[in-house]
């Protein structure tokens, strides 16, 4: 009887409301997507920024303004910079709507997690390319454009994606803005007819479907980029 | 008179690495720099290309002060080869041997793919053009990281202890190469611990030790008759395990 009730309710939910949970799904899809690219982008140029070994005083200024950037941005909480930026940008007079506040806080937040992991992935190039591709006569910055930054980026593909990943779920908190992205749509379908728990079901449900495909998609990506050619390490 | 050295200092921490190193190299030298690890040799070759920075002294390059060029352009004039090859893990062979063609010199492609061809043939790796560089043998790799190097047609080519990081098996075909490459006419300073190499190879020989030359000598009286007495032994050390083999 109750899990007739049980499944009935989901059932009822779904059909009434099918469009906004569709739009909730492609909302969750935009956020994390857009939020991983334009973090992607713009982590590129701070981990240039923060791991550049020779610089004079302008480098060193902005090496402290990632360096801060980065500290705030991964000691806060997401949901508390939504509100910080959307609440104070309208402040300032910037009339923007939830979905564009959300989509910029989760791209600020993302820039500051791929920093670090492209940190780590130009740590993990030996050193030796960097001086190989300077001692050729390329400059610093062709040296880590065209030499360190493909391996870096290759080194990195799994925490990049994992990072995606991460966004798809984290993403839920931009509801304290007002975006209507997955648990937002359901919750709201929910709260009708006081079913929290067959509501908050069909959300689980649906992010589980769509972590489990991008981290299927994500592990073809990462062979593709990963290893062109199958690697056999030499004993020199 | 393509480099000249003159008084050349330099200190890691406090510990004095080259302590007035001066020396002058002729166009078309082949010049084997000697001595035991840590003697200075490896800093003094990065300090011609820049690769270190040096404290006193000056080092000329076709006449000029290298500090008052452009370091890329230099660079692209002085070739290097390192010990661990650092061949670019992310390009295949080929492209190793282009991608300072296309980005440093502006070559267009097919030119940069020629000139790359033509290198690799030199070096015997013709067969391995799209080969990944983890595929290759380290023998392999350093006769590419050479062809790297000659791809840029410098006007020096500096060998760090291109040999060291061989497996014994593998020095023989490296030291052909670089034979090879001598036959170009292309200047060039090797430091290496390979006496029969340097014997054979070398138009002269530096011997350096604890951050001074010690020796500086056409090969043949380097051999034969050494001045200073620690290269009298080095020497006789190297000619006695040279008779017990």
């Amino acid at each position: 009887m109750i899990l007739t009730g049980f499944f009935g309710w989901i059932g009822r939910i779904i059909s009434e409301y099918s469009r906004q949970i569709l739009l909730g799904i492609g909302r969750t899809l935009l956020l994390s997507l857009v939020g991983t690219v334009v973090g992607f982008i713009i982590a590129c140029l701070f981990s240039y920024i923060k791991t550049k070994k020779e610089t004079g005083i302008v480098g060193k200024i902005l090496k402290g303004f990632v360096n801060g950037y980065v500290t705030i941005i991964r000691g806060t909480p997401m949901m508390v910079q939504a509100l910080i930026f959307y609440y104070s940008f309208k402040m300032l007079g910037v009339n923007w709507d939830p979905l564009t506040a959300g989509l910029f806080t989760v791209s600020v937040n993302t820039t500051a997690y791929l920093t670090e992991v492209l940190r780590g992935g130009i740590e993990s190039v030996d050193e030796g390319q960097y001086e190989a591709a300077r001692s050729i006569g390329m400059s610093g910055f062709k040296s880590m454009l065209f030499i360190v930054y493909p391996q870096a980026i290759k080194n990195s593909m799994a925490s990049i994606g994992n990072e995606f990943i991460v966004n798809i779920k984290d993403t839920s908190v931009l509801n304290v803005i007002g975006v209507i992205e997955v648990y937002n749509a359901c919750l709201m379908a929910g709260n009708k007819y006081y079913k929290v728990v067959e509501a908050m079901c069909i959300a689980a449900v649906i992010y589980l479907i769509m972590t489990l495909t991008s981290s299927y998609l994500l592990k073809k990506l990462e062979l593709r980029i990963g290893s062109p050619v199958k690697e056999i390490t030499s004993s020199n | 008179m393509i480099l000249e050295i003159k008084n050349l200092k330099k200190k890691f921490d406090n510990q004095e690495v080259l302590k007035d190193v001066s020396l002058t190299v002729d166009k078309g030298e082949v010049i084997c720099v000697l001595g035991s690890s840590g003697s200075g040799k490896s800093t003094l070759l990065r300090c011609i290309n820049l690769l270190n920075n040096y404290d006193d002294g000056e080092i000329l390059f076709n006449g000029e002060n290298i500090l008052d060029e452009n370091v890329n352009e230099l660079r692209s004039k002085i070739g290097m080869v390192f010990q661990s090859f650092n061949l670019f893990n992310n390009l295949n062979v080929l492209k190793n041997c282009m991608v300072g063609q296309t980005k440093v010199l502006k070559k267009t492609k097919e030119e940069a793919k020629a000139k790359a061809l033509e290198t690799l043939e030199l070096v015997g790796m013709s067969d391995f053009i799209n080969k990944n560089v983890k595929q290759l043998s380290g023998g392999q790799k350093q006769r590419v990281a050479i062809a790297r190097s000659l791809c840029m047609e410098p006007d020096i080519i500096l060998f760090d202890e291109p040999t060291s990081a061989l497996d014994p098996e593998m020095v023989g075909e490296v030291l052909n190469v670089i034979k090879k490459v001598k036959d170009t006419g292309v200047t060039m300073i090797i430091v290496t611990h390979e006496m029969q190499f340097a014997k054979e190879v070398s138009s002269r020989v530096l011997f350096m030790n604890d951050g001074v030359i010690l020796e500086d000598s056409p090969t043949k009286e380097f051999f034969t008759n050494p001045k200073n007495d620690r290269t009298k032994e080095v020497l006789k050390r190297y000619l006695d395990n040279k008779v017990n083999d």
